[in-house]
């Protein structure tokens, strides 16, 4: 895992290595993360115990809201304070974030096609081997259509 | 060697012996110089002349299966001298005509397009268009090339296993190709395909990660983004086109490695086999694969485009001696085109069951991705007008690059409304599409930056009239060849059929195949003597005198004629100037590394 | 992807330096985890695509509810959550050594090091508990005995998934322990005080972060939603 020899080119990042300007990460703010983080854990692990069962039918959406707007805030602080994006330089925050803005789309589309064939299978599915579909009899053949 | 030519030619080489970082004197052995290279231009040739043996292999391909396509009804026994029990009394097997336009595709698109053309290029200019000694990191370099090298030796061997190679399309689908029962294809050789292509994807992984970090870390004093030429740009949004899609192809292969051998459903549903038998699969979909194979499908595409706009970007305008029209635009362009290609790759499924009113946005998105195509269209073509236009060779790949993009970008647009890719889709419609926007524009774009590089990777030339010849030949064999099909799609006539004759609709075109069988032979043929032009310019081409043979600005040109490891011998020269200064001020061209004259505008 | 910095700073996009002041190396790693992040989304979304085409699936209430040791105890999630605690307790210890080898500490960063490693281990026991016990429970690629929420009878896609994705980041984690064996060694030899500067622990403190992070998002996947 060594690194290849330094040929004059990188000096600067060689040094960015270890000089992080003003970097203020202490032990105290490393373990105050930690049991935020933990805490949101426990919140969530309740929650889904106790809570996400019980809560009437109307406010069930409730439940994937809190689970990852939950996940996202743990997610952001171990970005930004456990692998120190936060005192990154502004551009290099961004180079890595807004790629992940490709996820957005990529998670509906997927996710919309997915409820579309489920759709399908029960709507349109004739299939006896196939556990979703909901039509028990064949449509009869349409006026006028070829044999 | 011509050293002295640089220094005494003052070009920007200071003389701080204190700086200079002259390499520790490693003498090389065999191994480490031509096998085992960590240096960046000969880790280029190795994926060239890789790539180049598997142009070959893949359009021999083509060749056999147009010989079905176009004769029909005809036995050549010297198909069965060749390929044995696939080609039983001289007329090809139909399990095996699935198997060759399989790996036609898979071997074009991935082995040389991607990793023949970025490879080859990104390898080759980045370090030395950037200002750089090497790569960021030469040691992944040489893993990406041995990566790559380790996946052709799996796909090749697929092409020998008793079941044959992969037969399922390029693309692979499921059902076909995770159940091994349903064709002979997707048994080993299906295995092999998807070993080769899992490592494929580490050794593309290996190789962007080392191009962007080197354009980004590791340009010259001076070179600012804005500086670098424009091949620079697109290799460089090439790599990070891949290395956020590529992932994704991993994760679809790995689920279907697991359908076909763990016994999961990630893409099975609802299977009765032909025998009756009902499979106890369920609760997956087809569908899953084709959306994660495209999210890669589409980027793959402009990975293999984006090379080549760049290179043609630049031959455009050193040839013209004119600066590259709109540049920012350029630029724009390229960055636009990058995450467009993330957002559309569901225009490859409008009929497949995937829902219509998501394929309305999908059209919209492709529709979009027209615009800053269409950009650069318009930017090349002012590139030319009115230019000082030097016709060489790689001018020649240039400019025929421009003319296949704009007719095979064309008729995208056709496909990209779903209502028209009801009948077009999976049509021949397709198949020349695709051919003449990525396939014959792509390698005009690797051919023009071959024929332009060469002096720089051999310090000789390549024959120039065996040069023009390839050109001629394989600009209008290629017309030939994929314009017609555009009509045979239009009837109606499906890919990957091997035998059309039993549908009245589409039978007509007994004629016109065989033209273009004919047409195909002759310019498979002329790229055969392109490759002999290649390696006998190696040893016997006219030698380079000069430094700079194409009176070209850019740092690559201010090395000496054969670079060697470290590039520059003494220190690396600075970038005062962006990479178009052609025709100004009275003169013919102003170097990157010349500074500004006192009343002189910078770009 | 790089942003035409318009900065006061011009000069940092300038060539010659580092525009994100950062090594190469560290470079190449953050855009390895983003490659890597796209191979994990690419699993996680193809399981919540499965779940939208399906009608039910298996309450993770019902399916995670023991604990080693304690036999028929129904105690939901515990065991899980005890699992992201020991996941989240190694990323800190390795904050803590990315810290220490920043203040050139090496007997501190061998320290927290180590324990990182333990932390790991610690994950993979876990996870090996979890995936032997689901296995006696019949579960496996291609066999689900949990039934749905509904009474309906389920798809093996369920299990598929949690193996598979589970097994993918358990490579993930083994890797990382193994890595960051190779970093301890390179510390006690010393490696990095030659070389003036604990960078290397960094990069994989980087690598490890990732792995908890793709757990977190594993962890609301499975087991909570």
């Amino acid at each position: 895992m060594s690194e290849a020899p330094s040929h004059g080119h990188d000096a600067a990042g060689h040094d960015a290595g270890h000089g992080h300007q003003g970097t203020t990460m202490t032990t105290k703010r490393i373990w105050t993360v930690f049991w935020i983080l933990l805490g949101i854990t426990l919140v969530e692990v309740v929650w889904g115990m106790k809570v996400s069962h019980t809560i009437p039918h109307q406010y069930e959406w409730l439940n994937p809201v809190f689970f990852l707007s939950m996940t996202f805030v743990k997610a952001g602080y171990i970005v930004a304070e456990f692998m120190h994006l936060r005192y990154e330089v502004t551009a290099m925050i961004r180079s890595v974030l807004i790629p992940l803005l490709l996820f957005i789309w990529f998670v509906l589309a997927f996710c919309f096609d997915g409820a579309s064939w489920l759709h399908l299978r029960q709507a349109y599915s004739y299939n006896p081997n196939d556990k979703q579909a909901t039509q028990t009899e064949q449509p009869a053949p349409a006026e006028g259509t070829l044999k | 060697m011509s050293n002295e030519v640089i220094l005494e030619g003052g070009q920007a080489v200071s003389a701080h012996h204190g700086e200079v970082h002259e390499h520790h004197e490693h003498h090389d052995t065999f191994i480490t110089k031509y096998v085992f290279s960590q240096d960046h231009k000969m880790i280029s040739k190795q994926f060239l002349i890789t790539g180049m043996f598997w142009g070959i292999v893949g359009g021999l391909f083509s060749v056999i299966f147009r010989l079905q396509l176009g004769y029909p009804d005809t036995h050549f026994p010297f198909l069965e001298t060749l390929l044995g029990h696939w080609a039983p009394d001289g007329k090809l097997n139909p399990e095996f005509y699935y198997a060759l336009v399989t790996m036609h595709g898979t071997v074009l698109v991935f082995f040389v397009l991607t990793a023949g053309l970025s490879g080859t290029f990104a390898n080759f200019l980045i370090p030395l268009q950037v200002g750089a000694r090497d790569m960021a990191s030469p040691f992944m370099n040489m893993l990406s090339y041995w990566f790559f090298f380790l996946a052709s030796v799996v796909m090749f061997a697929s092409l020998f296993v008793q079941t044959g190679p992969a037969s399922g399309g390029w693309t692979t689908y499921p059902p076909l190709s995770a159940l091994g029962g349903a064709s002979d294809g997707s048994k080993a050789g299906m295995d092999l395909w998807l070993i080769a292509m899992a490592l494929f994807v580490v050794s593309q992984l290996l190789a962007g990660l080392n191009y962007i970090s080197t354009v980004l870390n590791m340009r010259t004093k001076g070179l600012s983004m804005t500086k670098l030429p424009l091949t620079v740009w697109a290799l460089f949004f090439t790599a990070v086109l891949g290395v956020l899609s590529f992932p994704v192809l991993l994760s679809g292969f790995i689920l279907l490695l697991f359908d076909r051998h763990m016994g999961t459903s990630f893409y099975l549903s609802n299977i009765t086999l032909a025998s009756g038998q009902v499979l106890p699969n369920e609760g997956g979909s087809a569908i899953l694969y084709q959306h994660l194979f495209w999210f890669l499908g589409h980027p793959e595409v402009y990975i293999i485009l984006l090379p080549a706009m760049g290179m043609a970007s630049e031959i455009l305008s050193i040839n013209s001696r004119k600066p590259i029209f709109g540049y920012m635009a350029m630029v724009g362009s390229l960055f636009a085109i990058c995450i467009l290609a993330f957002l559309v790759w569901a225009h490859h499924m409008f009929v497949t069951g995937l829902n219509p009113f998501l394929g309305s946005f999908f059209v919209l998105l492709t529709l979009l991705i027209a615009i800053p195509s269409a950009i650069k269209v318009f930017n090349w073509l002012t590139t030319l007008w009115r230019g000082n236009i030097r016709f060489t060779p790689a001018m020649m790949f240039a400019i025929g690059f421009v003319s296949l993009f704009i007719s095979g970008g064309l008729t995208g647009i056709f496909l990209g409304n779903s209502a028209l890719d009801l009948h077009l889709h999976d049509t021949m419609f397709v198949v020349a599409h695709f051919h003449i926007v990525m396939g014959v524009a792509s390698f005009f774009g690797m051919f023009a930056g071959i024929y332009h590089w060469y002096p720089k990777m051999y310090g000789r030339y390549l024959n120039n009239t065996l040069g023009y010849i390839h050109f001629w030949v394989t600009m209008i064999g290629a017309y030939c060849i994929f314009w017609p099909m555009h009509y045979e799609g239009l009837a109606g006539m499906p890919r990957r059929y091997p035998d059309v004759s039993n549908w009245h609709s589409f039978n007509m075109f007994g004629g016109l195949n065989e033209f273009i069988s004919a047409v195909a032979l002759v310019v498979f043929s002329v790229q055969l003597l392109f490759i002999f032009n290649f390696f006998y310019s190696i040893f016997k081409g006219r030698k380079v005198r000069t430094q700079n043979p194409w009176h070209a600005t850019t740092l690559e040109w201010t090395t000496p004629i054969r670079p060697g490891h470290g590039n520059w011998p003494g220190e690396i020269p600075e970038v005062h100037r962006w990479a178009y200064d052609y025709s100004k001020d009275g003169r013919d061209f102003i170097p990157q590394t010349e500074p500004l004259g006192d009343h002189e505008s910078g770009h | 992807m790089a942003t035409v910095a318009v900065s006061k700073d011009q000069s940092v996009w300038g060539g010659g330096k580092s525009p994100y002041a950062l090594s190469y190396g560290k470079l190449m790693m953050w855009f390895f985890l983003m490659s890597d992040a796209f191979t994990f989304g690419a699993l996680l979304i193809s399981l919540w695509t499965t779940r939208f085409s399906v009608s039910s699936w298996p309450d993770p209430n019902q399916v995670f509810k023991t604990f080693p040791l304690m036999g028929e105890a129904d105690l939901p999630l515990v065991f899980v959550s005890l699992m992201t605690f020991i996941l989240i307790l190694s990323s800190v210890t390795m904050v803590l050594a990315v810290q220490a080898g920043h203040n050139m500490d090496k007997k501190g960063a061998a320290k927290w090091m180590i324990f990182t490693i333990i932390g790991g281990l610690c994950f993979l026991s876990c996870q090996a508990w979890e995936w032997t016990h689901l296995f006696h429970e019949g579960a496996w690629w291609g066999r689900n005995p949990f039934p749905n929420r509904d009474g309906s009878l389920p798809t093996t896609a369920f299990t598929n998934y949690f193996f598979t994705v589970t097994g993918f980041h358990g490579f993930h984690v083994f890797s990382g322990v193994v890595i960051n064996c190779v970093i301890l060694a390179n510390i006690l030899g010393g490696t990095y005080e030659r070389r003036g500067h604990y960078e290397m622990i960094e990069k994989v403190g980087l690598y490890w972060h990732f792995v908890d992070l793709v757990w977190v998002f594993v962890f609301t996947c499975y087991y909570l939603l």
